[in-house]
């Protein structure tokens, strides 16, 4: 049952993506009917998950198969359980209210049919990493999910911080992806698979092999990257170039926490790792502090947003950290409550921007009056996130505390928090309150109520979590025991309620909002000090280092392309000289072989004549200047070379010899006398360190083949083809019976080649013979480098 | 010679032959359209005789030969990308004025070289080969005449590479030496007689000087440096041809020798190749960055790809991932072939001759900048290059990727973990140069002059829908390089 | 045969050396192909050598020379051909440029 429903819902989405490339189109022919048209797929998908929610919830989880490359263990396995599911939900659910509220806001931009497009082709990839169960599968739909945001972000590109921060969101998260990639297949080698449900039963397996750390690194190094954490989270805020809808979607509500969705999916995989609870802990308290006062410094709503968004994502790090039940149970409530919360905060600041043309918080003030129902959604949503009750955020912030005062270090931790808690309710007023409520920093702001599609997403978001906080009961039977259920891998109780009487945790929570409604009031005094702060360690920041780290690669490129690559083929070819005498000097120093030298023969008295007349002629070739003495000399050098074959009693190789080698004098002295003089062009210096290079190749050269011994051969091919040349072939020279006959092949290939040879010198000269067109002399920019 | 020994080579000689008719009969044509048709007739002809001889297995020539799942592969990859060769340049040749018939026939000739490589089972055939395929190649290398970068092109071509056949020859006389054959079961057969002695070490600096000699062929860093100038001088088809055939008939070679001759130097030669990889893929990839010019970034590129290619080497001396290593490595061949071709296509759809220089000049139409506003002007065409960037980054969903992950999975069952990570973080790097091309294309304003020629859409057209939709069915041709991996000889 | 194997495969280096010299050396087009025809030459007496020493009872080492002999003309051809193109541009468009081309 519960599989055909996610057969279903896997076809629903393989047809979303068909649906998505007809957007533009659908827009340009009905602009009104576009948006609710577009917002039906994700609608669609959220009814059918809900529909999957009661048998989920009874425990139950399904799996879908679709094969690919069995052969490689590539499959398209989807699995869906309670983890997917709430996720899925999320996804689809703040997507079909982003397709409503990006019509309205976008409304009249020309390229509105692109942003359709696009994000519902990011909805599809970012539910299929929801229900992915295989890693490759999951590592295809995590990278396009990194490609659909940077063609968000840069959805403005005519203006260059919006390129720039596409391009940088991109090279990070996708740069993120491929070590993802990396970590899963050191998993699948310590394996042998790719599904997931296969790693976790191996758990115990993989916990204790030498690679899983080395795999959970890389993974977590891809989910940090995705799940903007230190020292990767800059991406993040720059990424708010991008239309406030995408930031809402991508950047707060889904994309961003694809990390810790992995995170928690591996959970029964990588949670048994002696690195997994000191790694993500410090890593998550890390961002969590850090971005909540990153967050103070900022005047721009959605930047704050984006600061308070990286540090909630710390803490999800953070909980999934520390892996105990209840660490668990809270990270499962605490992603539902920041997507609802952050959601309906990004929709309202957009609100905002449209009705009044800005987003700094400085300007704005008082104009809940003009914006009610933008206000009311906006502060729903605030109150959520400073924690109060009866909203779900105070139900998460308590249950946080609850972990952080169970946990090894309770004071440490809960100290950490508190302070990152207090930021957030400082920011939470500062959104939420202060442009509706507050005094006008400008008089001149006019804001107005947009159309319903600008309030109505955010005001029913903000609702959501109301009602979710008003029957705790319910979320937590119903989504949060589920979730948690499938991060454990095993059933859980879990009991939410806005009372528990007058606990510390409940003490914690007033004093946080005390701290933070404090700080919040002192916002002329508090934030100029921290910008200042967080201004004098911007050099050492990771964004500062990342900026130098493509800057560095660019130049290093540069370099080599300026003193390597300059177009001289001497040096391309002493570097291939080089190389092989480094290859091969080095295989004789590992070979660590002995020097043997044959016993000292006399050589014949002709022996030196015909040496020395060839090592003078080839020296004599690579230093005259004169062309015929040259031409004469390597003549000179080849004719001795063939009286040497004759005294090998090779004639008929001697012969070829002479033969080829006059008619290669032929040409060149053809060819020469077309040409001028050599000149000398190299300088000693430089002649001298050639010396030096040829003799460093031709040293080891020698070496080697002094290194050569006689070995004995076998005669009876010999005997063969002596003895049937004659008979077989009616030939009696046997190099030529040998040429023709028994190597027909060599041959016939040899012959195709001078034929080519031919040819093409034919069709060089051929062209060259007419040069008639008009000539211009060559700029210095016209030689190729 | 026995007529099955002709007939193993049968597509081989049928193309030989073509060309050479081809030749003689292009000189009474007076419309060269005629000639790329009897041309591109010759190549598919060719590549369904060989395709018709899938699944035979047999040597001939006395072992010089041989014809096995390895050899009809590739002798199938090859006249293909003779034909995308031919219909890439059919359009451009008119249009750059330099339409000649030999251009047809030097293609036939170097596909010819190539295939004959593919079959070899001795190293004189290798040589053979080689110069069989590389004469055309320095010719077509300076075709563009009398445009002066092209002719450069063919002599800086010509020149390195008859200086790495030196190279070649002379590792093959040492192999030779110490061997006293050049059959590669010869030297098997040699080598697991175990009389080498200190011969052994002649043989091993013969195949390396062979590895150098072929480094070359396939630009694998640092002997890869006539790459961006050769690739940017010659005329784009040509570059596209080479880029594609001459590298996947170096590998095949590379391959064959390997696998089947020197398992037994594994020792020896694995961290040579380890270190030749990773190089390769790190100097390929980040001196990619630095480019402007269209043709040099994917100069760098290819250079890089080899880099990948070199990697599926590491796994050749472990007889359980050896059948791994050749399929994995033709997998990535085919997937390279592709998308490359298509690149390429859409590269010579930009360049134009430019009118304000005189015929000696280089065309226009190359700058990466040069690509702004396609999305606009182009869509069809840019999300074509688009696809063809992503495959070769290694992104979904594109052939590529799959390519890529069959590559590192064979490293990684080689045991050689940590190059297979260098491999992921170049690729990574070589994100950034790719997607840039797509930046460009989509964010940037501009008014691209472009061509169209049915022929020329039709390669881009074709390899982007392949590079797509073969990423969601590779299973024939897995199967079928799988196949091929299983080397006879 | 009284000269022991390894003085041929010395004079053999030796010539390849010097070919090598010259391809690093030479900054002609032309004297580089000579040189790499040093090279190529060196080749062959490696060849020859090995065969009468090692195996002077089959041809290989005999058929593989001559192979050798044909492509390297083949290659003199081809490459001849494109340095006259080359030059006969170059001649005629900066008149003194001597080289053919960067080396």
């Amino acid at each position: 049952m519960l599989t055909s429903q996610l057969t279903w819902l896997v076809l629903t989405l393989a047809g979303g993506v068909l649906f998505a490339a007809f957007a533009p189109l659908l827009r340009r022919r009905a602009e009104r009917l576009a948006a609710p048209l577009l917002a039906l797929l994700p609608l669609a998908v959220f009814v059918q998950l809900l529909a999957a929610l009661p048998a989920v919830q009874m425990g139950e989880t399904a799996q879908a198969r679709f094969d690919w490359v069995p052969a490689l263990g590539l499959s398209l396995t989807f699995t869906l359980d309670g983890l997917g599911l709430a996720m899925g939900l999320l996804i689809a659910g703040i997507g079909a209210l982003v397709i409503l509220y990006g019509g309205a806001y976008l409304h009249g931009h020309p390229s509105l049919g692109r942003f359709y497009a696009v994000v519902l082709l990011f909805m599809t990839a970012m539910l299929g990493i929801a229900l992915s169960g295989n890693a490759l599968l999951l590592f295809v739909f995590w990278e396009l999910t990194s490609i659909t945001s940077f063609l968000l972000i840069g959805f403005e590109h005519e203006r260059p911080g919006a390129r720039a921060a596409a391009w940088q969101a991109l090279l990070v998260t996708g740069g993120g992806g491929l070590a993802l990639m990396a970590g899963f297949a050191l998993l699948a080698v310590i394996t042998g698979s790719f599904e997931m449900n296969v790693w976790a039963a191996r758990a115990a397996e993989i916990a204790v092999h030498p690679l899983a750390p080395a795999a959970f690194l890389l993974i977590l190094g891809g989910a940090a990257t995705k799940s903007a954490q230190f020292p990767f989270h800059f991406w993040l805020p720059n990424a708010m170039e991008a239309p406030t809808p995408v930031s809402a979607y991508l950047h707060s509500a889904t994309m961003v926490k694809a990390g810790v969705f992995l995170l928690a999916r591996l959970f029964p995989v990588l949670g048994g790792l002696p690195l997994w609870t000191p790694a993500l802990t410090t890593l998550g308290l890390l961002t969590l502090v850090g971005a909540s006062l990153l967050a103070l410094a900022q005047t721009d709503l959605k930047r704050l947003l984006a600061y308070t968004t990286v540090s909630a994502l710390g803490m999800l790090v953070f909980l999934l950290g520390l892996g105990t039940p209840l660490a668990l149970k809270t990270a499962a409530l605490f992603l539902v409550t920041h997507a609802l919360y952050k959601g309906a905060l990004f929709l309202s600041a957009g609100s905002v921007d449209h009705g009044t043309g800005t987003r700094d918080i400085a300007r704005l003030g008082g104009i809940g009056r003009a914006m009610p129902f933008t206000a009311a959604a906006a502060g729903l949503a605030a109150l959520s996130m400073a924690g109060l009750p009866p909203l779900l955020g105070f139900i998460a912030k308590e249950l946080v505390y609850e972990t952080t005062l169970e946990a090894a270090a309770p004071l440490l931790l809960t100290g950490l928090t508190l302070v990152a808690n207090a930021a957030t309710v400082v920011v939470a007023v500062w959104v939420g309150w202060r442009p509706f409520w507050g005094r006008p920093g400008d008089d001149h702001l006019h804001p107005h109520e947009g159309t319903p599609g600008l309030w109505g997403p955010p005001l029913l978001l903000a609702l959501l979590g109301l009602a979710l906080g008003l029957f705790p009961a319910l979320t937590g039977d119903g989504l949060i025991a589920p979730m948690t259920a499938a991060i454990v891998g095993q059933s859980v109780k879990v009991k939410l309620a806005l009372w528990h009487g007058l606990t510390p945790m409940l003490g914690l929570s007033a004093l946080t909002l005390l701290l933070g409604v404090g700080l919040a009031a002192l916002r002329r005094v508090v934030q100029p000090r921290i910008a200042a702060f967080w201004r004098a360690l911007a050099p050492l920041g990771p964004a500062n280092l990342y900026h130098r780290f493509v800057h560095g690669l660019l130049s290093l490129a540069s370099w080599q392309t300026a003193v390597l690559q300059n177009g001289y083929l001497r040096v391309y070819a002493l570097v291939i000289v080089l190389t092989t005498a480094a290859l091969a000097g080095l295989t004789i120093v590992l070979k660590d072989v002995t020097l043997t030298l044959s016993p000292w023969q006399p050589p014949r008295f002709y022996d030196f004549i015909l040496v020395g007349v060839i090592l003078t002629a080839a020296f004599l070739v690579t230093r005259s200047r004169s062309r015929v003495a040259t031409i004469a000399l390597l003549g000179s050098i080849g004719f001795s070379i063939a009286v040497i074959f004759l005294l090998y009693s090779a004639p008929d190789l001697a012969m070829v010899q002479f033969a080829i080698e006059t008619l290669t004098v032929i040409l060149f002295v053809l060819v020469l006398y077309k040409l001028p003089k050599f000149s000398r062009l190299s300088s000693t210096p430089t002649r001298i360190a050639d010396v030096f290079f040829a003799l460093t190749g031709g040293l080891l050269m020698t070496l080697i083949m002094l290194l050569v011994s006689r070995h004995a051969s076998d005669a009876s091919a010999a005997a063969y083809y002596a003895a049937n040349s004659l008979s077989q072939a009616n030939g009696r020279n046997i190099v030529n019976v040998i040429l023709v006959d028994f190597r027909g092949l060599d041959t016939l290939g040899e012959i195709t080649v001078l034929a080519i040879a031919a040819i093409g010198v034919f069709s060089l000269i051929r062209l060259g013979g007419k040069p008639g067109r008009k000539q211009r002399a060559v700029p210095k920019g016209g030689r190729t480098k | 010679m026995t007529p099955s020994d002709l007939l193993s080579i049968l597509p081989l000689l049928v193309l030989v032959v073509w060309a050479c008719a081809l030749l003689l009969v292009d000189l009474w044509l007076k419309r060269k359209g005629v000639t790329a048709f009897l041309a591109a007739l010759g190549l598919a002809l060719t590549a369904g005789l060989a395709l018709a001889q899938a699944g035979e297995e047999t040597t001939a020539f006395g072992g010089m030969v041989a014809l096995d799942g390895f050899a009809s592969f590739l002798n199938v990859l090859f006249p293909l990308s003779g034909l995308l060769g031919i219909a890439v340049a059919y359009g451009y040749l008119k249009r750059m004025n330099i339409e000649r018939g030999e251009y047809y026939s030097l293609l036939l000739f170097s596909t010819a070289g190539m295939m004959l490589m593919a079959h070899a089972a001795d190293l004189v055939v290798v040589f053979l080969a080689l110069e069989f395929l590389s004469l055309p190649l320095y010719v077509l290398a300076a075709f563009a005449r009398p445009r002066l970068d092209s002719e450069e092109a063919g002599l800086k071509y010509f020149l390195l590479g008859a200086f790495a056949s030196a190279f070649v020859i002379y590792g093959i006389a040492l192999i030779y030496g110490a061997t006293g054959t050049t059959s590669l079961s010869g030297i098997v057969a040699a080598i697991e007689a175990g009389s080498l002695g200190t011969s052994g070490l002649l043989l091993t600096i013969g195949a390396a000087l062979f590895l150098v000699g072929f480094g070359f062929k396939v630009a694998a860093v640092p002997f890869h440096m006539w790459t961006p100038d050769v690739y940017h001088g010659a005329p784009t088809p040509v570059t596209a041809f080479m880029a594609v055939g001459a590298k996947a008939a170096g590998f095949a070679a590379l391959l064959r020798v390997f696998v089947t001759a020197f398992p037994a130097l594994d020792a020896d030669l694995t961290p040579v190749v380890w270190v030749l990889a990773a190089l390769t893929m790190f100097v390929g990839n980040v001196v990619a960055i630095a480019q402007t010019n269209i043709k040099r970034m994917l100069a760098y590129s290819s250079i890089a790809h080899a880099g990948y290619i070199l990697m599926a080497f590491v796994a050749f001396g472990n007889p359980a991932t050896r059948a791994d290593a050749v399929a994995s490595a033709l997998f990535y061949l085919v997937t390279y072939a592709l998308t490359s071709y298509g690149a390429w296509a859409a590269v010579i759809a930009l360049e134009k001759q430019d009118p304000s220089a005189g015929s000696g000049q280089a065309a226009s139409g190359l700058e990466i900048n040069d690509f702004a506003g396609l999305g606009r002007r182009r869509p069809a065409l840019a999300a074509a290059m688009t696809v063809f960037m992503l495959s070769l980054t290694g992104m979904p969903p594109t052939l590529g990727l799959v390519g890529k992950f069959y590559l590192f999975r064979t490293v990684i069952e080689a045991g050689q973990v940590w190059l297979a990570v260098i491999g992921v973080l170049t690729s990574l790097i070589s994100a950034y140069y790719y997607l840039r091309v797509v930046v460009v294309m989509y964010m940037r304003e501009g008014a691209p002059e472009t061509t169209r020629e049915p022929w020329l859409d039709f390669t881009w057209a074709v390899s982007a829908l392949a590079t797509v939709i073969l990423s969601f069915l590779p299973m024939a041709l897995f199967a079928w390089a799988s196949a091929a991996g299983v080397m006879g000889f | 045969m009284s000269i022991p194997l390894s003085w041929y495969l010395l004079l053999s280096v030796a010539l390849f050396c010097v070919g090598l010299f010259g391809v690093l050396s030479r900054r002609n087009a032309i004297a580089i192909l000579l040189s790499v025809e040093l090279m190529l030459n060196a080749v062959n007496i490696n060849l020859v050598a090995f065969w009468r020493y090692l195996d002077p009872a089959r041809m290989a080492g005999q058929a593989f020379a001559v192979i050798v002999f044909a492509v390297a003309a083949a290659e003199v051809a081809v490459g001849l051909a494109l340095i006259i193109a080359v030059y006969r541009r170059r001649k005629t468009v900066v008149a003194d440029e001597i080289d053919l081309m960067k080396w």
